[in-house]
């Protein structure tokens, strides 16, 4: 409470604002990046993009204070910008955690209505972010780095408004790999391709494939509700897609859109959690039995909420997926709740490196932005020092490739002891994120 | 946008690659794109692409993909293969990396003790303090011959950094996975014996590598140890010296007792002092002897019929003998002293130069002194109950001595917690048990620190006293400081007493101390669970 008092003055605070409901700002922490801060006066909950795990923060009791005691500092509006009011979406194209997307007895009118004025909103904020990349590219990509953080927060707050929190998620991402990678250069140069791409997918989104569209709907941020894959075809608001007016002839084929119904007997491949102290998120790899698909289930909550529990590594559960649209590995939803059948004893099917690589390299060219790919090597060992230090995995033909940076190496040279085993992993801009291990017979999560 | 992929049909070598990201650092402003990294002819060439700018981000959008997809890994240069003894070395290869690790030699443990240990490793599952525990489980399986599963041992080794007492216990069941992660790990190279017992290593060691290396010979070969150190003891510095002498305490015998006579001459009184500590526990020596015609020339008797043991004050000035033998001020009290007096509740009497003296010598002096003067342990301990100096310096001489007979007696009269493991376990139990029952509710703590120091565990019969007894306390704050004891040392087979306790404690005003109880039955049930799931290799 006394932190939240120092900071309970106007200096630190922009962009605030209050509704009946809400009470919204940005404030300046030691950090570059100002934290948005949002308080539900209904509830009251709170939500803070600082690090802090103190519920509410310091930040958010200073915008209660502020707002009581502020004499018109945080002046009343009519609506809240649209990335305050809502939390951000964990991943692009991922469920935001406890909102409710929409309501569940929509208005289709008014549904087409707000469809189509996001789609304008994205349209001016395409146009935008257009001219940037231009700029940035005329100007160079050196002097880019030189920029501050707030030069990339501000596009990054731009494409927030504009409703595409993916790409602004991306560029924000951006600020901190510069100054951290070594191949800064190469990684800029590849990510602004990649965002020019979908400024140009955009363009023609009419003519764009179901899975194409998919993609484009992650990296830009448009997230998919829930009962829309559900929904899946037979609903009335089946797929609603991104087409415009023009748009009714647009590709559709029962494969790689939303809603796509596949039944096998899945194996729970690996699981990843991460947790970056706003919002916690889980990644299940499933592994079709009798189809051989890949399928990816999300879950998120925020910190100090529950997950949804894990399916566990190693075991066989029937069940319904409902795929998202896109392409493959796709992301689905549990259309049946999972029964677990039986334990599995290995991971199924698996590939020298190199045929891992060409599955990886297949699903770059169906997605160019796709982030991560699973894959089962048949015989790697793990070892804590390659060439430059880091962990590597090591196949006995010799193919040998990096961990991820992230990856503690420990867990899983204890459970290998540097011996050749099958790994489960995910295959991520040239590394290898191990997330599953099979030692004597059994699965062993990481 | 697959198709504006697969169809772009540009040549994704290297160079353009190169070219594309310089003509991107410096910016279209200052440099042009070369034509030939331009993506003429894809689908992506179409509106827009007449600026450098834009031609520069289709390049970079098509070619980046094809660098993804055309990643190849590194060779490895030369790998070990799986065979454990192949470190590749033979095969002329030159790696950074370790070879896989040797098969281990333990069994794992049973399913049921490795999921007891995952409740204690999990911070903050069941038990607020799960240290002892946990040590229980590492005795357990080392004493049953098997291993925790390999899952498990990073948790261990990482707990076992910070907290040195667990490191013993993990280094002795991490078995052959848990050496070879250790030796890829510089913080976790405690659990290899690294202490080189190499003699031949003295004479290049630096100081502190001359401590380890006398301290870890002492344990193996006392008699080279102690060679080593009497070859250089005159050359090394005086706080050298007085640590190497402390380190002698290890494997001490009547043959160290030449050289630390010879040390009572040194020249700095620190490493005198070390040697006369090292001589308190060896009374049969010379010095020995010395301090026993010293002392016997103070005993006296008086009474006819009931003999009574007299010990009058040495004199103020005790001449250049005793001063050699007892260097150092007398009234500057040696740890075991500072503890026996804190024990004896004496912490605060400070007393004369001639009474710390008459502590010293009792206290160096063998304790066979008295029966030679005709004296029984009992009637010494007698004359010595409101002469705090005989108290203490009795008390050091039993516990430096190492004195069984004695100690038996002394404990009779005073249940010190220091005595306690000179005294048979049967004996402390049934002293000690009388204690208990009569001990006030504050009193509990002292006997149950005694009760404690019992070498075996205790015994079904003396572990109902004491629950018994816990019983009627009605403080929770009072069984704070003995909860975690009860929890290691009562026989399980007290659990239904103590069941009875929780439920007898499940009222609105003991809630606190139902919390209590309650933790103590549940550690005292994991301790069983423990001991019986390792209880032999399976």
């Amino acid at each position: 409470m006394k932190a939240a008092r120092g900071l309970a003055r106007p200096g630190p605070w922009s962009e605030t604002g209050s509704t009946d409901a809400l009470v919204w700002g940005r404030c300046q922490g030691s950090g570059s990046t100002p934290y948005q801060v949002t308080v539900d006066l209904t509830g009251p909950a709170f939500r803070c993009s600082c690090p802090s795990r103190k519920q509410p923060c310091k930040h958010a009791l200073a915008l209660l204070l502020l707002w009581v005691e502020g004499a018109g500092s945080v002046a009343d509006v009519d609506r809240a910008p649209e990335d305050l009011a809502r939390p951000r979406p964990p991943e692009a194209g991922g469920r935001s955690a406890g909102a409710t997307d929409r309501p569940a007895l929509a208005d289709p009118e008014a549904q087409a209505r707000r469809r189509a004025q996001r789609i304008d909103v994205m349209d001016a904020g395409i146009d935008d972010f257009e001219r940037w990349l231009h700029d940035l590219v005329r100007q160079g990509l050196a002097s880019a780095r030189q920029q501050p953080y707030a030069y990339w927060d501000g596009t990054a707050a731009r494409l927030v408004d504009a409703q595409l929190p993916g790409l602004a998620e991306r560029v924000r991402e951006m600020a901190g790999a510069l100054h951290r990678r070594s191949d800064w250069a190469d990684h800029l140069t590849a990510e602004a391709g990649r965002w020019f791409l979908a400024v140009r997918a955009w363009r023609r989104r009419d003519r764009l494939d179901p899975a194409a569209t998919g993609d484009l709907r992650v990296v830009l941020g448009w997230p998919t509700g829930r009962d829309e894959v559900l929904a899946g075809l037979r609903g009335p608001n089946a797929e609603p897609g991104l087409r415009g007016p023009n748009a009714e002839g647009g590709l559709r084929g029962p494969n790689a859109g939303a809603g796509e119904r596949v039944t096998d007997r899945w194996l729970v491949a690996g699981v990843h959690r991460t947790d970056d102290g706003r919002l916690q998120a889980q990644r299940t790899w499933l592994r079709g039995r009798g189809t051989g698909r890949w399928a990816l289930v999300l879950d998120f909550a925020v910190v100090g909420g529950t997950l949804r529990t894990a399916q566990v590594t190693g075991s066989v559960v029937g069940a319904e997926l409902a795929l998202y649209a896109g392409s493959e590995p796709r992301r689905a939803l549990f259309a049946t709740d999972p029964h677990v059948e039986e334990q599995a004893g290995d991971l199924g099917p698996a590939t020298p490196v190199a045929g891992a690589l060409a599955w990886a390299a297949d699903a770059v060219a169906a997605n160019p932005w796709v982030p991560r790919v699973p894959v089962v090597l048949e015989r790697v060992a793990l070892s804590a020092g390659g060439p430059g230090g880091g962990a590597v995995a090591v196949e006995p033909g010799g193919a040998m490739v990096g961990l991820v940076a992230d990856q503690d190496p420990w867990p899983a040279l204890a459970l290998t002891g540097g011996h050749p085993t099958p790994v489960f992993g995910e295959w991520e801009h040239g590394s290898l994120r191990v997330l599953t291990v099979a030692v004597d017979d059994t699965l062993v999560p990481l | 946008v697959s198709a504006a992929i697969s169809g772009a049909g540009v040549d994704p070598i290297g160079p353009d690659w190169d070219e594309l990201v310089t003509v991107a650092l410096v910016g279209t402003e200052r440099r042009p794109l070369p034509a030939a990294v331009a993506p003429d002819g894809t689908p992506l060439a179409g509106a827009g692409l007449d600026r450098d700018e834009a031609r520069v981000l289709a390049a970079a959008a098509v070619l980046a993909p094809w660098r993804a997809a055309g990643w190849r890994p590194a060779e490895d240069g030369g790998h070990p293969s799986g065979d454990p003894a192949d470190t590749g070395v033979e095969r002329g290869e030159i790696t950074g990396r370790v070879a896989p690790a040797p098969p281990d030699e333990r069994p794992v443990c049973s399913a049921r003790a490795a999921q007891v240990l995952d409740l204690l490793l999990v911070p903050g599952t069941t038990f607020a303090d799960p240290r002892g525990l946990i040590l229980h489980w590492l005795t357990c399986a080392a004493a049953g011959g098997v291993r925790p599963p390999h899952r498990q041992l990073l948790p261990l080794l990482a707990r076992a950094t910070a907290d040195g007492a667990l490191r013993p216990g993990v280094a002795a069941v991490v078995d052959q996975r848990g050496r070879w992660l250790a030796a890829q790990r510089p913080d976790w190279a405690w659990v290899l014996v690294k202490v080189d017992r190499d003699p031949s290593a003295w004479a290049t060691a630096g100081r502190a590598e001359r401590l380890d290396l006398l301290r870890a010979l002492r344990a193996t070969d006392p008699g080279t140890a102690r060679r080593l150190l009497e070859d250089d003891v005159a050359t090394l510095p005086a706080a050298e010296r007085a640590e190497l002498v402390e380190a002698l305490a290890t494997g001490l015998g009547p043959e160290d007792e030449p050289l630390l006579e010879s040390l009572l001459d040194d020249r700095a009184r620190t490493v005198r002092m070390a040697a006369a500590a090292l001589l308190d526990r060896l009374p049969a020596s010379r010095r020995g002897e010395r301090l026993a015609a010293a002392l016997t020339a103070l005993i006296g008797v008086s009474g006819r019929v009931r003999r009574r043991v007299e010990v009058d004050l040495p004199a103020e000035d005790a001449g250049p003998g005793l001063d050699r033998d007892l260097p150092g001020d007398a009234r500057v009290s040696s740890p075991l002293v500072v503890a026996l007096a804190g024990q004896l509740g004496l912490g605060n009497v400070s007393q004369g130069r001639r009474a710390a003296r008459l502590r010293r010598l009792v206290a160096a002096a063998p304790l066979s002194t008295w029966g030679r003067a005709g004296f029984e342990p009992a009637a010494v301990i007698a004359a010595a109950e409101d002469r705090p100096e005989l108290v203490v310096g009795l008390a050091a001489a039993v516990v430096a001595q190492a004195d069984h007979y004695w100690a038996a007696a002394l404990f009779a009269r005073l249940p010190l917690p220091l005595l306690v493991p000179l005294v048979p376990p049967a004996i402390a139990e049934a002293r000690l048990g009388l204690r208990v029952a009569r001990a006030t509710d504050t009193e509990l703590s002292p006997v149950l620190v005694a009760a404690g120091a019992i070498a075996e565990p205790w015994t079904a019969g003396f572990s109902a006293t004491v629950v018994d007894r816990a019983r009627a306390v009605r403080v929770p704050h009072v069984m704070v400081a003995w909860r975690d004891l009860l929890a290691e040392r009562l026989d399980p087979s007290v659990l239904p007493a103590v069941e009875a306790w929780i439920a007898a404690t499940d009222t609105d005003g003991l809630r606190p101390l139902h919390r209590q109880v309650r933790q103590l039955h549940q550690a005292l049930s994991m301790r069983r669970t423990i001991t019986e799931e390792l209880r032999g290799a399976p």
